[in-house]
């Protein structure tokens, strides 16, 4: 019996990884393009900025256009910047997708979640498939999904903070309450958080900085890679139940007589 | 004769002088960005208005506009 392949269905769209790679931060092109590789990501977030000659290079020699392009509206704070900034990239990259990030301040750069939830209802109007980065709150994140975000997407902890899962439980009532797409973005410090993520049932982890900002991000790429498919697999594995007492493994029976 | 007078808009931040009766957005463009324009994936916002690129050629700017022309970039 053939068994059924796992894939990550976004708006319709099926991917093989699950891993949505950022393209910020890398010391060079060549690095960034490596680590992409490594990453075995088909999916990649980019930023609209004014026009300059480093842009000009990233876009025309720098990214390879085998990747699907995720725009997103980092740096906004307002409903009426971010609504230009989805028009700017539906016009730009002829994608309705758009990673919807509204944060509310400069030090934590914490999501705004009652201006993206305002920005979210009228991009919905709009046609846009939106990936909402929002809190790890679960009742925001279950009506973001009642909305019709084509994905849900739960910080772990501040962006490029490394701090991995802050609130575990939180993550599992999101995972238990809503049964669209959730993938974990931002917080993530090393490949064991994403493992975890997975593991809590997530559709899959969206990353940069570390990868990015460590010391090898080529290698630390095929961790991540490594870590989200291990994560997934022990998902779909089903985990033992855990047990305040030992389980034996090897049976006692037949074992030579106490003495 | 009636000297020329010549006003400014603003592209990206920065002000440009442009002609007392406008000019054309698609030349605005070219100017500022060369012939490379439609190899970029540009996007252009006008007052804050999204202006599509079928529209570029109509689309006379005139003194005070704000201009906002951008792409792809490297982004988490």
């Amino acid at each position: 019996m053939s068994k059924k392949k796992d894939e990550l269905i976004i708006d319709g769209k099926k991917f093989a990884s699950r891993l949505i790679m950022g393209t910020s931060l890398y010391p060079n092109l060549e690095v960034l393009n490596k680590s992409l590789e490594a990453s075995d990501t088909e999916i990649i977030t980019v930023s609209m900025r004014r026009f300059n000659k480093e842009g000009e290079k990233f876009f025309l020699k720098g990214i390879k256009n085998k990747y699907t392009f995720l725009p997103n509206t980092a740096g906004c704070f307002t409903k009426k910047e971010a609504l230009l900034t989805a028009e700017l990239s539906r016009e730009s990259l002829k994608t309705e997708w758009i990673k919807l990030e509204l944060i509310s301040e400069n030090e934590m750069l914490l999501p705004d979640p009652i201006e993206l939830f305002a920005t979210c209802e009228e991009l919905v109007k709009k046609k846009f498939k939106i990936f909402a980065y929002c809190s790890d709150d679960p009742i925001l994140c279950k009506r973001l999904e009642e909305l019709g975000c084509a994905a849900v997407m739960p910080l772990i902890s501040p962006i490029g903070s490394g701090l991995g899962i802050r609130n575990e439980h939180n993550l599992e009532i999101i995972r238990s309450i809503c049964k669209g797409v959730i993938i974990v973005d931002a917080g993530i410090g090393t490949p064991s958080h994403a493992c975890k993520v997975m593991e809590l049932g997530f559709d899959g982890v969206l990353l940069n900085s570390s990868v990015a900002r460590s010391f090898d991000p080529i290698q630390m790429a095929t961790a991540m890679n490594l870590a989200v498919k291990s994560g997934r697999l022990s998902y779909l594995s089903g985990a033992i139940e855990k047990t305040k007492k030992a389980v034996r493994s090897t049976p006692f029976r037949g074992k030579i007589s106490n003495f | 004769m009636k000297k020329m007078s010549k006003k400014k808009c603003f592209i990206n931040g920065a002000s440009f002088t442009i002609k007392n009766c406008g000019i054309q957005l698609e030349d605005l463009i070219t100017t500022t960005v060369g012939k490379k324009k439609n190899e970029l994936s540009l996007a252009v916002a006008v007052n804050n208005e999204l202006v599509q690129k079928s529209e570029w050629k109509s689309k006379v700017i005139k003194e005070g506009d704000v201009i906002e022309i951008v792409h792809p970039f490297f982004g988490g």
